[in-house]
């Protein structure tokens, strides 16, 4: 049993601080340890050089609206961070489903952001604690399944609109239906 | 039926490359109208998508973990869920490693490479060669006297990703094998074992705890080993063991992490032959350095417990792993 004492300290040394101290998802400190609107605003330009020096990533947005991408990733970032902002953008994998964006370049956007985040002096592990909500992103990304064809649910009640009398049930659907014999 | 199935995949397929033929062409000569008229765009449509080419190392760095000492992926000691090299699931990848472990009284060395396919499956081989030096002499079989065993490893993914599943407590769930040969077949039946050959056999859990920087890895190890199989299979019995393994380590940066692990083992030739000291488990703290995404050295401190003698041997250890 004595055996067992360093290595139970080290454990417990190592297990002690990240789970004792910082929690994870979103808040306002740490929206704080990003400096804030202007901190993620410059972020955000500064990833964009970084991509587009990327060989990996550059001809995904060459082409693409910069400008755009950049305005919604600030809201994107500001809102995942715990700042007071509303993402309006594309929900992620309408965004990105038609590209084919493999593990290689969601990877290489990471590493992107590593160096931008690392550039701008934010802690690593505030680092990791933003890269741990957009982590599951790339499961939207990458070999996603074919965006859904399906129309959104109804969001009114299906009894809101009165169907005046003498338009028959389903009458939409009859003509579908083979005329009868 | 599935004839029919497979032509049809197989049509869709080629209509979509002929598809994305025709397409490049059509945009190349809109652009180029485009660009007569003056809008400034660049002359040649840029395609997106993936790169026909095969691509490398896209894993991210660290995450194909170092190499264990049975020449599996995952910590110093024990092997982790991950799938080793730099591939990501639509690449391959491969490293090699050199380990060294000095003691006291015994040195190990141990070498070998692994492939990664696909981050699905990982195919390893390695050899341990373990040198009694003084110890040797002093037991009657010659100084530095040495034994060396074989791995042939066998990792598959099963569920589960350690690093991407953030929003769960999903681990990334791998089985293995570890088939191990000894090449004193002779001697370590002499000493009690029942074999000189044998099968390992694993199932490993890794997660890495992003937000907190901290990953943790189980391993329960189903071993007939002595000393890893240095000291052949069996003695006591001939059974399986269930044997645990963990590692935690802190990342401290992109490039360093940081962290302990242990090992344990199962106890069957001491009780074969009561003149061997018990064997003990092992653990370790160690700090690996990843300068690049082709290179990683691990410096550790292990405690081997008593290894054939009643001495407890603390070891330094130093691995170097390159790769792709
Ligand atoms: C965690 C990773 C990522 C996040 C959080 C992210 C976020 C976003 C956001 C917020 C937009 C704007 C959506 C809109 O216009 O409403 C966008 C667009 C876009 N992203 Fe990403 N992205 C990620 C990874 C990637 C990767 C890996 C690539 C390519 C290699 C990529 C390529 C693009 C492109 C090309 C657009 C423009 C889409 C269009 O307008 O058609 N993104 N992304």
């Amino acid at each position: 049993m004595a055996r067992l004492t360093i290595p139970t300290l080290l454990l417990a040394a190592i297990l002690a601080g990240p789970l004792a101290g910082c929690a994870a998802g979103p808040s306002p400190d740490l929206y704080q340890t990003f400096g804030g609107q202007p901190g993620v605003v410059a972020l955000v330009d500064d990833l964009m050089d970084g991509m587009m020096r990327n060989p990996d990533l550059h001809p995904y947005f060459v082409n693409a609206n910069r400008r755009h991408i950049k305005a919604e990733l600030a809201a994107q970032f500001c809102v995942t961070l715990g700042g007071p902002c509303v993402y309006k953008g594309m929900d992620m994998k309408m965004a990105h489903a038609r590209y084919g964006i493999g593990d290689h370049e969601f990877n290489a956007l990471v590493e992107e952001l590593q160096e931008a985040m690392d550039r701008r002096g934010i802690p690593y592990a505030a680092q990791n604690r933003l890269l741990a909500m957009l982590a599951p992103y790339r499961n939207d990304m990458v070999h996603p399944a074919p965006p859904p064809r399906a129309r959104p649910p109804l969001t009114i009640a299906p009894n809101a609109v009165r169907v005046p009398e003498g338009v028959p049930e389903g009458a939409s659907t009859t003509k579908e239906t083979p005329p009868a014999p | 039926m599935f004839l029919q199935r497979f032509w049809g995949r197989f049509w869709g397929r080629l209509c979509r490359v002929r598809r994305a033929r025709r397409v490049a062409p059509w945009a190349g000569a809109a652009l180029l109208g485009v660009g007569l008229t003056g809008a400034g765009l660049p002359a040649r449509a840029a395609t997106v998508g993936r790169p026909e080419g095969a691509t490398f190392s896209g894993k991210l760095i660290a995450t194909g973990g170092v190499t264990q000492v049975e020449g599996a992926a995952g910590g110093g000691l024990t092997p982790w869920a991950v799938i080793g090299g730099g591939g990501t699931r639509e690449e391959v990848g491969a490293t090699a490693f050199f380990t060294a472990v000095r003691t006291h009284d015994y040195g190990m060395d141990a070498y070998g490479a692994l492939i990664g396919l696909w981050d699905r499956v990982e195919l390893s081989i390695a050899q341990d060669r373990f040198d009694t030096q003084a110890i040797g002499g002093a037991l009657g079989l010659g100084k530095g006297y040495a034994f060396t065993s074989t791995v042939a490893g066998l990792k598959v993914r099963m569920a589960g990703d350690a690093v991407y599943d953030q929003d769960s407590w999903m681990p990334q769930v791998a089985l293995g094998a570890q088939y191990k040969s000894n090449n004193r077949g002779a001697l370590v039946k002499a000493l009690g074992a029942r074999d000189d050959q044998g099968v390992d056999l694993y199932a490993s859990a890794t997660k890495l705890l992003l937000a907190q920087s901290l990953l943790l890895s189980g391993t329960l190890r189903l071993t007939k080993a002595n000393q890893t199989g240095l000291l052949g299979f069996g003695g006591g019995d001939d059974d399986y063991h269930a044997e645990l393994e963990g590692s935690a380590a802190l990342l401290l940066d992109r490039h360093l992490v940081a962290g302990v692990e242990y090992r344990m083992k199962p106890n069957t030739l001491a009780r074969a032959n009561p003149g061997l000291a018990p064997e003990d488990d092992w653990y370790d703290a160690f700090v690996a350095w990843l300068p690049t995404r082709n290179l990683a050295v691990t410096l550790a401190y292990v405690n081997l417990g008593r290894v054939v003698t009643p001495t407890r041997q603390n070891a330094v250890y130093l691995s170097l792993q390159a790769g792709f």
